[in-house]
């Protein structure tokens, strides 16, 4: 296309100028990505530390119910949604300790669940967190750093569980084959971890559970995946929550923090944008001349028109190609050289959307220098020549 | 002989509040392969009627006429068109352009009408590079070249599409006696070569006599129209 090749030729007729242009549109696009992409790495790391180590949808039985009556076929519907990652049934109750301090035995929460499964949510079998090995399914438990220190026991110690330690019945001797760190003391200090059969045993139940604990692919659609999954199941004798219910002020910080950094984005963009569409003006300007020429040998005025879009086209996406390495080496150097306690990470949606707004804003905002060069007559510039 | 460009009561005023009228109802026509000289003062009205001529600038009134057809109610887009196919531009500073070298200087109206150049009109440059003798520069900047080389090229380039009409505004005006003598001389053979009509503004009398007709303008109007 010759007009194309027209652009090409302005461009490359300025080169210093057009050099200047071209930076100046990178570091804005490199500005964009980088705050993108550390805006992105403060929110996963937020929501990591808040939630990642935690359901994301809980399932659990309404007030008056002890249990969930009729969970397997829950879980069967359940298992069907493709939006899940994980779906754990839990029996958790309170027991006591019996064996340590006979006078005044100690409550703790038996969580009796897959425990292969169970780590999949909570993680607890992390090799710089764990201590000793997981358990068996016949006589083993796991229990939190800080109620391993409050009993004074240690990996291998036997301990006494009792549902009801006023009772004449004998509790069940444990072992203690780990010790998990959650980093949250007060469920290390109050969590006893077992396989589900021995919950079971413990609590005098068959089979029975009281919460299904869920984590989804796309934490963000917890809450409609939450409202499927109710839908779905119609059960009166459930109650279906999700973490964004409970998490309502760190959403309200996450989505300011998102929408402020969009202003900052969408603004950097802008000035760049206009950056592009004042110079090309003054390109205009500049090869009004040539323009004329061009004009009088049977340039047409919409192909005149095309040679400045063609220019805005071009400034953008070599610019927005420069700007997106330069933004990456700056992620790099970034996560490479900071002390913060996170990840900036380069998302594939960041450098799409940030690639077609640059493109599409520059040559709209070319249009006004296209325009000009269109309607510019052939005889004032001859006449001024 | 048939014509190849007429005008008809052309008028042409400059100014809103004070009109200044500087074409006044000018009627005349050119025939097909004619070299033809128009002269006149400064302020006469020369380069306003050529400009005109050329569909670069618009009649207050009047009618121009191309090989029968009236032109000047054309809309941007066929002026532009037909600009391209059948008229060829010589100016006194040479207009060419200093982003590209002679050679695309000269293809350049080929260009802008069809994208690919053909052998065929390859060897059409080349032959008329060589008719205006600049076939060693072909790879020059404009900027390095002489201002007689200069004007040549702008000559090539007018010839390269062909033309019906080439209009010339003061070619030789930038140009010492000597090169003005040469791209006169080169004019009159390249009219007899090709048989394209030139319409050449010039205020170098002189020069003029070198034409077959001399039309003289003076405010505005014909002063007077003479066959050589």
């Amino acid at each position: 296309m010759f007009t194309l090749k027209i652009a090409f030729r302005f461009i490359f007729s300025k080169k210093s100028q057009s050099l200047l242009i071209l930076i100046g549109f990178a570091i804005g696009i490199a500005v964009n990505i980088f705050v993108g992409s550390i805006i992105r790495g403060v929110e996963s790391n937020l929501i990591n530390t808040t939630i990642g180590a935690s359901p994301h949808i809980t399932i659990t039985p309404i007030e008056n119910q002890t249990y969930i009556e009729g969970w397997e076929d829950i879980l069967n519907v359940i298992n069907k949604n493709k939006d899940l990652k994980v779906v754990l049934p839990v029996l958790e109750e309170r027991v006591f300790i019996t064996n340590i301090n006979p006078e005044s035995p100690d409550d703790v929460i038996i969580r009796g669940m897959e425990l292969d499964k169970g780590n999949e949510i909570y993680n607890y079998y992390d090799s710089d967190r764990f201590y000793g090995n997981p358990p068996n399914s016949i006589n083993e438990v796991i229990i939190g750093k800080e109620l391993a220190i409050d009993l004074e026991v240690n990996i291998s110690d036997t301990i006494t569980l009792q549902k009801n330690p006023n009772s004449e019945e004998q509790g069940t001797n444990l072992i203690i084959s780990g010790i998990f760190d959650l980093g949250v003391s007060g469920l290390n200090s109050i969590w006893l971890l077992s396989e589900f059969n021995i919950a079971n045993q413990i609590l005098n139940t068959s089979s029975q559970i009281n919460g299904i604990y869920i984590q989804v692919n796309d934490i963000f659609l917890a809450d409609v995946i939450a409202d499927e999954i109710e839908l779905t199941l119609n059960n009166q004798n459930i109650m279906i929550t999700n973490w964004k219910k409970e998490n309502t002020q760190l959403l309200t910080a996450l989505n300011a923090q998102e929408q402020s950094s969009s202003i900052i984005q969408f603004f950097v963009l802008m000035s760049v944008v206009i950056a592009i569409a004042s110079v090309l003006s003054i390109t205009v300007i500049q090869k009004s001349k040539q323009i004329g020429i061009l004009k009088a040998m049977g340039l047409t005025n919409q192909m005149s028109a095309r040679v400045f879009l063609f220019q805005g086209l071009l400034y953008s996406f070599f610019g927005t190609l420069l700007g997106l390495a330069l933004g990456s080496i700056l992620v790099e150097l970034f996560n490479r050289y900071s002390n913060v306690p996170f990840q900036s990470t380069l998302h594939g949606d960041l450098i799409i959307i940030t690639t077609i707004a640059a493109i599409l804003f520059s040559v709209i905002a070319s249009l006004i220098p296209a325009k000009n060069s269109s309607k510019m007559e052939i005889i004032d510039i001859i006449r001024n020549y | 002989m048939s014509n190849t460009i007429e005008l008809l009561n052309i008028t042409k005023d400059y100014g809103k509040s004070i009109p200044v009228k500087v074409l006044k109802d000018i009627s005349i026509k050119f025939e097909k392969g004619s070299l033809n000289a128009i002269i006149g003062q400064s302020g006469s009205g020369k380069s306003t009627l050529l400009n005109i001529m050329g569909l670069l600038d618009k009649p207050t009134s009047g009618s121009i006429y191309l090989d029968g057809k009236k032109i000047n109610d054309f809309n941007n887009k066929h002026q532009s068109r037909l600009r391209n196919e059948n008229i060829g531009f010589i100016f006194q500073f040479h207009y060419l352009l200093p982003e590209w070298n002679v050679w695309e200087n000269i293809l350049m109206p080929l260009r802008i009408r069809k994208d690919n150049i053909t052998d065929k009109m390859k060897d059409r440059a080349k032959m008329i590079m060589e008719a205006v003798g600049i076939t060693d520069i072909a790879k020059e900047k404009i900027q390095e070249i002489s201002g007689g080389q200069q004007q040549r090229t702008a000559i090539a380039r007018a010839l390269i599409t062909n033309p019906k009409i080439i209009l010339a505004d003061e070619p030789t005006g930038n140009l010492d006696s000597i090169n003005s003598d040469a791209v006169y001389n080169l004019i009159k053979s390249l009219n007899e070569e090709f048989n394209t009509t030139f319409i050449i503004i010039t205020h170098d009398e002189r020069l003029a006599k070198k034409t077959n007709r001399i039309i003289e303008l003076e405010d505005g109007i014909i002063k007077s129209d003479t066959l050589l």
